[in-house]
């Protein structure tokens, strides 16, 4: 029989944004674990916020290595902003892209994009993940104000803001011990108050 | 065993059909100890048609929520089709397919034909947030023998997607069932929900 404490998932730390400014969060990594990611970014964000979805790019570190960068990084995704699944992309960066955030430009601040990624992090350094993601598109007709188009009306637009699911994998020399999430990308730069990481390990 | 709050997943729950004429699997008093809350979905209906039956779920704080509080998203195929659908706002969010498994009459299970729908209640106790549901569903292949007349029609739907219900709220009711019709599940249809600890 298992004990309780190798049985299911449990419980290891939540990360939880309180305020509109944060770029970048850092999470302590166990050997298998899985991150639930409830995210957004603030109506208030610069750039291009009238896209419904931001991104999240992710990268690992451990003592002897330091932050892995370069090509170590591999990553296959099949995703689509609306339709079926069909576009395909292959990177090797050390920049990967793995969690979706929802836009709260609009009023629709009740509704966050959500990704559920999954790890396995081997003591010997090679680290795999497999994300599934799903953004919401926005809810109301609100065109927000500046603009002249309502991203994301599910009467007009995609059934989904974002969908995609991902596979990767990272090479180092030892076990990684955290990983550094970043908000970049559709002119997002911070993550919305009250975006949060439960993180559960095996 | 594990104990409680030691560690997860928790079984919050599970019903499983034990005759042939329930048409609803239904939680009235989810625990909102959970931040998320994950489900599997096994059975069938007991139909006569080859194609899978959709179906779909109702949640709310209380009481079932039948206004115009679902936004639904997905996408499904078979063979070689595939296809995305979407809308707003609707009285109930679709999620998947289970196969129907009548044949001329008879009310068997038959062996191996069985749909799975898995999935995440997202953010259901937080009542800042919208629920949110993410899921993936197989269905099993039909052949001809075991299907109606002999029919040579194959749906083996897979689905995948997400629906939103749009109150942020704290969710206590589920209710699952098929979407049109009252349909009852095959007996032995089952549904678990498992917490995860927060």
């Amino acid at each position: 029989m298992p004990t309780p404490d190798t049985t299911g998932q449990k419980f290891f730390t939540q990360t939880v944004i309180s305020n509109d400014t944060t770029t970048n969060v850092t999470l302590s990594i166990g050997t298998i674990g899985e991150i639930y990611i409830t995210g957004a970014i603030p109506s208030s964000d610069t750039g291009s916020v009238a896209y419904e979805y931001g991104y999240v790019y992710g990268r690992v570190y451990n003592s002897t290595d330091g932050w892995i960068t370069g090509n170590a990084y591999n990553q296959q995704s099949l995703y689509t902003s609306g339709g079926v699944p069909s576009s395909f992309n292959n990177v090797t960066t050390y920049w990967p892209y793995v969690a979706i955030l929802n836009s709260h430009v609009t009023t629709d601040d009740h509704q966050w994009g959500v990704t559920r990624l999954r790890y396995h992090n081997i003591p010997q350094g090679d680290m795999s993940w497999i994300v599934e993601e799903f953004a919401s598109a926005n809810d109301t007709n609100t065109i927000p104000s500046g603009y002249s188009y309502n991203y994301g009306d599910l009467d007009a637009y995609p059934p989904y803001g974002w969908i995609q699911k991902c596979s990767g994998s990272v090479q180092g020399t030892a076990q990684q011990s955290h990983l550094y999430l970043v908000v970049s990308g559709s002119g997002a730069t911070n993550f919305a108050n009250g975006t949060r990481f439960d993180q559960y390990y095996y | 065993m594990p104990s409680f709050g030691d560690s997860a997943l928790i079984h919050v729950g599970t019903i499983q059909t034990t005759n042939g004429t329930t048409e609803t699997l239904s939680f009235t008093d989810i625990s909102p100890d959970y931040r998320h809350l994950s489900f599997i979905i096994t059975g069938a209906f007991d139909y006569d048609t080859n194609a899978p039956r959709l179906c779909g779920f109702w949640m709310g704080d209380g009481s079932y929520d039948t206004s115009a509080s679902y936004n639904r998203g997905l996408c499904w195929g078979y063979n070689t089709t595939s296809a995305r659908f979407g809308d707003n706002r609707q009285t109930y969010a679709t999620m998947g397919y289970l196969p129907n498994t009548q044949s001329s009459g008879t009310s068997a299970w038959k062996t191996g034909f069985i749909g799975v729908i898995q999935g995440t209640i997202w953010n259901y106790s937080d009542s800042a947030k919208a629920t949110t549901v993410t899921y993936t569903c197989q269905n099993p292949y039909e052949n001809a023998t075991q299907v109606e007349g002999g029919s040579t029609a194959t749906y083996p739907y897979w689905v995948w997607g997400w629906a939103n219900y749009r109150v942020a709220n704290v969710v206590d009711h589920f209710q699952f069932r098929a979407v049109t019709d009252s349909i009852d599940f095959v007996q032995g249809t089952k549904i678990s929900l498992y917490g995860f600890t927060q």
